[in-house]
């Protein structure tokens, strides 16, 4: 069973999200502030976190930044609704989604589920196989990155996001397809989560000989990942 | 230059040329009537030396075109059109800054300070641009608290949405259930209810809408009624509450005038806080008391207290103890009790007891 860590201060709030998620077949546990969330992760391995963003002591931005210090643990946060700021900061800390506070709890598990899904190692049978663009290569099975022979850290999402634009390499990809593939849902309007992924992809993959990122974005198509 | 400028150097100048003319005027007589005189003296030493030899040399011949001292007029003209115009911008000057700053603070933008441009002035217009600045620092300070304000509420609002839409979707996932998430969401629903209300009544309070309807109120009686309640509701938790009324002549000592249920409602809130926060099996005391011609009541809990730095903010709306895990309530009560209580001309201050947990003291002026 795939195990989930929850951390959110309201104790009530998160003693009915636990036994909804437990009754779609989740292990569950709960911590009620950031810090004991961050010394559970310490403690045990989990599949994914759902972390709160408004939280008293260690808020939800600052627990992430000390989660992702360690670990690369799947991140969904809840957010406020319409609070674009804490969504951007959390999507450039590495979160990898983010779920709106007042939503149904429907929402949440089929976000929880979608990230797992594609988390999960692809069982192929030739572990060795991998796709190569220029100095970028990638092991599916193992969802490895090699930048200039220098292995990348990547979260989740963003290694899903690479993965997709690295099997069209060459081609333009949308960013409703990128979202679809990657996030599991269609991309909301005026929706800048893929846009954040993209650019700490960027960040963390060098440059091309020439000096340009090897990911391009083509205005109002989507995102292209250079061959050369 | 504008409108004003104009005017105050129309109004300088024009007073400061009839005073040049009047004096030139009255320069002019003066010299005529010495004029007068000395020919009246000539004319009386011609008359005593009538065949003097003077006389005949040089006769007398009476001025009789008016002197007037045109070049010292023109001469004072120039120089009030230059000192009024200097003038009418020392006035004008400011008040044009402080329109400009008007406008601004008109606009939404109420960082604009007038004082600094004033320099080193010290007059009434100084005055006015510091009161300026006085109120926009007001204005901004309160802006400010009503958009914090706004934002916890629309915060604290969404936490029981939050809930009830798991209740709902709860009851979708486990329609077995639907008893047990139907309580929730009531729950919850009375929750928000409650939320709204106290809001309204904290806002009521603060803009000064509600009018004190002043009865003599048995403060007795009123805290008997109270501690009843929190007894019943502390039973649960075991915590044992201690009232300590005065001794001697309590009964008439403890009276004021006021409105008794949001009096009631202030002291209950204090009463209630100190419960809440406190662990089960402990003990709440409430002392009540006349001292230095106040009636003091004071509430004392044995829970974890609060940090000094927040002494003075747990009366602010929202407000949560950092070293608290608590989310019960919506953090208006003791707020709502704040705003009660001066507007009945009393103090309430909270202070940390050496021995460990809370103390809230109110003092009520007998009235």
């Amino acid at each position: 069973m795939q195990t989930v860590l929850l951390i959110d201060d309201d104790v009530e709030l998160v003693e009915m999200l636990k036994e909804y998620i437990e009754q779609e077949n989740f292990d569950v546990q709960v911590a009620h502030d950031g810090l004991a969330g961050a010394q559970m992760l310490l403690e045990q391995t989990f599949d994914i976190v759902v972390l709160d963003v408004m939280m008293p002591k260690l808020n939800g931005i600052e627990t992430l930044k000390a989660i992702r210090q360690r670990s690369n643990v799947p991140v969904i946060m809840l957010t406020a609704k319409g609070d674009n700021t804490d969504r951007i900061v959390g999507l450039e800390l590495g979160a990898d989604d983010y779920v709106p506070k007042p939503s149904s709890p429907r929402e949440l598990v089929a976000r929880i589920r979608a990230i797992l899904r594609r988390v999960q190692p692809i069982e192929t049978s030739n572990v060795s196989v991998k796709i190569t663009v220029g100095a970028l290569c990638i092991w599916p099975a193992q969802r490895l990155v090699e930048w200039d022979e220098q292995s990348v850290v990547l979260t989740s999402t963003e290694y899903s996001l690479l993965e997709i634009l690295a099997k069209n390499a060459g081609q333009i990809v949308s960013k409703q397809d990128l979202s679809q593939q990657a996030l599991g849902r269609p991309l909301a309007r005026f929706d800048r989560s893929i846009d954040v992924h993209m650019s700490s992809i960027r960040h963390k993959l060098g440059l091309l000989t020439d000096g340009r990122h090897c990911i391009q974005t083509v205005f109002r198509s989507g995102y292209q990942l250079l061959k050369s | 230059m504008g409108r004003l400028y104009w005017k105050f150097f129309i109004f300088f100048f024009l007073a400061q040329l009839t005073s040049v003319i009047g004096v030139g005027i009255a320069v002019s007589i003066m010299h005529e009537r010495e004029e007068v005189q000395r020919e009246h003296e000539v004319q009386m030493q011609t008359q005593g030396k009538a065949f003097s030899q003077l006389a005949l040399s040089k006769p007398f011949k009476p001025k009789h075109k008016r002197w007037f001292p045109l070049m010292p007029i023109l001469v004072g003209a120039f120089a009030s059109f230059i000192f009024a115009a200097i003038l009418a911008w020392y006035f004008s000057k400011p008040i044009k800054q402080l329109r400009q700053a008007f406008a601004s603070a008109a606009n939404g933008n109420l960082n604009v300070r007038v004082g600094e441009f004033m320099g080193s002035r010290r007059d009434e217009l100084v005055d006015l641009g510091n009161a300026f600045d006085v109120m926009a620092v007001r204005l901004s300070a309160l802006l400010q608290s009503q958009t914090r304000l706004l934002h916890q509420v629309s915060h604290e609002l969404r936490s029981p949405l939050a809930r009830l839409q798991i209740a709902v979707g709860l009851a979708r996932q486990q329609p077995d259930k639907l008893e047990s998430s139907l309580t929730r969401i009531e729950r919850e629903s009375i929750r928000m209810d409650d939320l709204v209300g106290e809001l309204l009544a904290l806002s009521r309070l603060e803009s000064g809408v509600i009018k004190l309807d002043k009865e003599r109120v048995n403060l007795n009686e009123l805290l008997t009624t109270i501690i009843e309640d929190a007894r019943f509701e502390g039973e649960v938790r075991k915590i044992t509450i201690d009232y300590m009324p005065q001794a001697e002549k309590s009964e008439m000592l403890l009276s004021l005038l006021g409105q008794p249920d949001l009096l009631h409602r202030a002291i209950d809130n204090v009463v209630r806080n100190a419960l809440k926060y406190s662990a089960s099996q402990s003990r709440v005391s409430i002392i009540a008391c006349v001292e230095n011609e106040l009636i003091k009541i004071e509430v004392n809990d044995q829970g974890a207290g609060v940090p000094e730095s927040e002494l003075d903010i747990i009366f602010q709306a929202f407000f949560r103890g950092s070293n608290t895990s608590q989310t019960d309530g919506h953090g208006v009560g003791l707020a709502i009790a704040k705003q009660i209580i001066e507007a009945h001309d009393g103090t309430i201050t909270a202070s940390n007891v050496s021995t460990g947990g809370l103390s809230v003291v109110i003092n009520l002026p007998i009235t």
